[in-house]
């Protein structure tokens, strides 16, 4: 892992010699948490493992003209949650399903995904988790498994903090019923 | 009946473990893929920009040919265009001559002879009249003159 700081990293990656360098340090700096933030919004690896790579392409297409009003990690979670979003946009365009009726069909491709190994418990509270719309499940992810401030998931996805509190708590109640009705 | 409590608890849990797994050394080959991906796709678009500049070079050639093509072919129809049989195809005009069971330049002279002969005829029959009408005002009996010639 590198000791440069985001800022740091940029400048590096601003230098046409160490462009790769730079970038290679960046991949390896942020991918897993980069993974794991698109694997609970989309539940398959495979699905995850395209979109990471989409999403790291345009932060190498994008970081010559990043401007720093944003710190990096919040600029590439919100290339992250866009292109999750749209993946599961066109995916659910191309099955003619609605972004908000995806969820059963989410929950279904977790059971046949090799890459999930959780028990009944689990496999409960993800299909929970699926059945939320993908906004909110977005946020739900963002605040209760990476514990990001309300004020950072605001930052990325331009949302005020009074909606996300709202979107969360409902989010909340809506895992528990889920998971007392089932 | 599961509780609240019971619910935070599980949540913890999956906080801890997803159940979501990933292949063995994933993040070991993300960064490299990752790389082949961009020099592939910078390839491609270096190609692509090839592909963009040869068809422009290839149209400018295309047009410079068609252009000098069109203005030879208005030249040769403005200086050959208005002549006889320029509207004939070749194949008109063998057809033509062979129909006339003859070369071109005897179907010219054959044309030039009967023209030539007409003429003659006529002037020989007025040479006729002209001469019967003498000798009928002379009171000459041509019955008998014929006879004795």
């Amino acid at each position: 892992m590198t000791d440069l700081n985001d800022s740091e990293l940029v400048s590096l990656f601003r230098k046409s010699n160490s462009k790769h360098y730079a970038f290679n340090l960046i991949v390896r700096k942020y991918q897993e948490r980069v993974y794991w933030h698109i694997r609970r919004i989309l539940g398959s690896h495979s699905d995850a493992d395209d979109v990471v790579q989409n999403t790291f392409i345009k932060v190498w297409e994008g970081l010559e003209n990043f401007r720093e009003e944003s710190k990096l990690f919040t600029w590439l979670y919100r290339i992250a949650t866009n292109e999750a979003l749209s993946f599961l946009k066109q995916k659910n365009r191309f099955k003619l399903v609605s972004v908000f009726g995806s969820g059963k069909e989410l929950s279904e491709s977790l059971i046949s995904d090799v890459y999930f190994d959780g028990d009944e418990i689990r496999l409960k509270l993800q299909k929970a988790i699926m059945s939320l719309p993908s906004k909110q499940r977005v946020v739900f992810n963002m605040k209760y498994f990476d514990e990001m401030k309300y004020e950072d998931i605001s930052d990325i996805l331009g949302t005020s903090v009074g909606a996300l509190k709202a979107s969360y708590h409902h989010a909340v109640r809506k895992i528990e019923n889920y998971v007392v009705n089932h | 009946m599961k509780t609240k409590k019971n619910i935070d608890e599980l949540l913890e849990a999956l906080r801890k473990d997803s159940g979501f797994r990933i292949p063995f050394g994933y993040f070991d080959t993300l960064s490299p893929r990752i790389s082949d991906r961009i020099s592939s796709s910078h390839q491609e678009l270096s190609w692509q920009k090839r592909w963009i500049l040869l068809p422009r070079q290839v149209m400018a050639y295309s047009l410079l040919v068609v252009g000098i093509v069109l203005i030879g072919y208005i030249g040769y129809d403005l200086i050959y265009g208005h002549l006889p049989g320029a509207g004939l195809t070749e194949a008109q005009i063998t057809e033509y001559i062979s129909y006339q069971d003859g070369s071109f330049l005897d179907f010219e002279l054959e044309e030039l002879m009967m023209e030539v002969d007409e003429e003659t005829w006529y002037d020989a029959d007025e040479e006729v009249e002209e001469i019967i009408n003498y000798l009928d005002l002379q009171e000459v009996d041509l019955h008998t003159l014929i006879n004795e010639f």
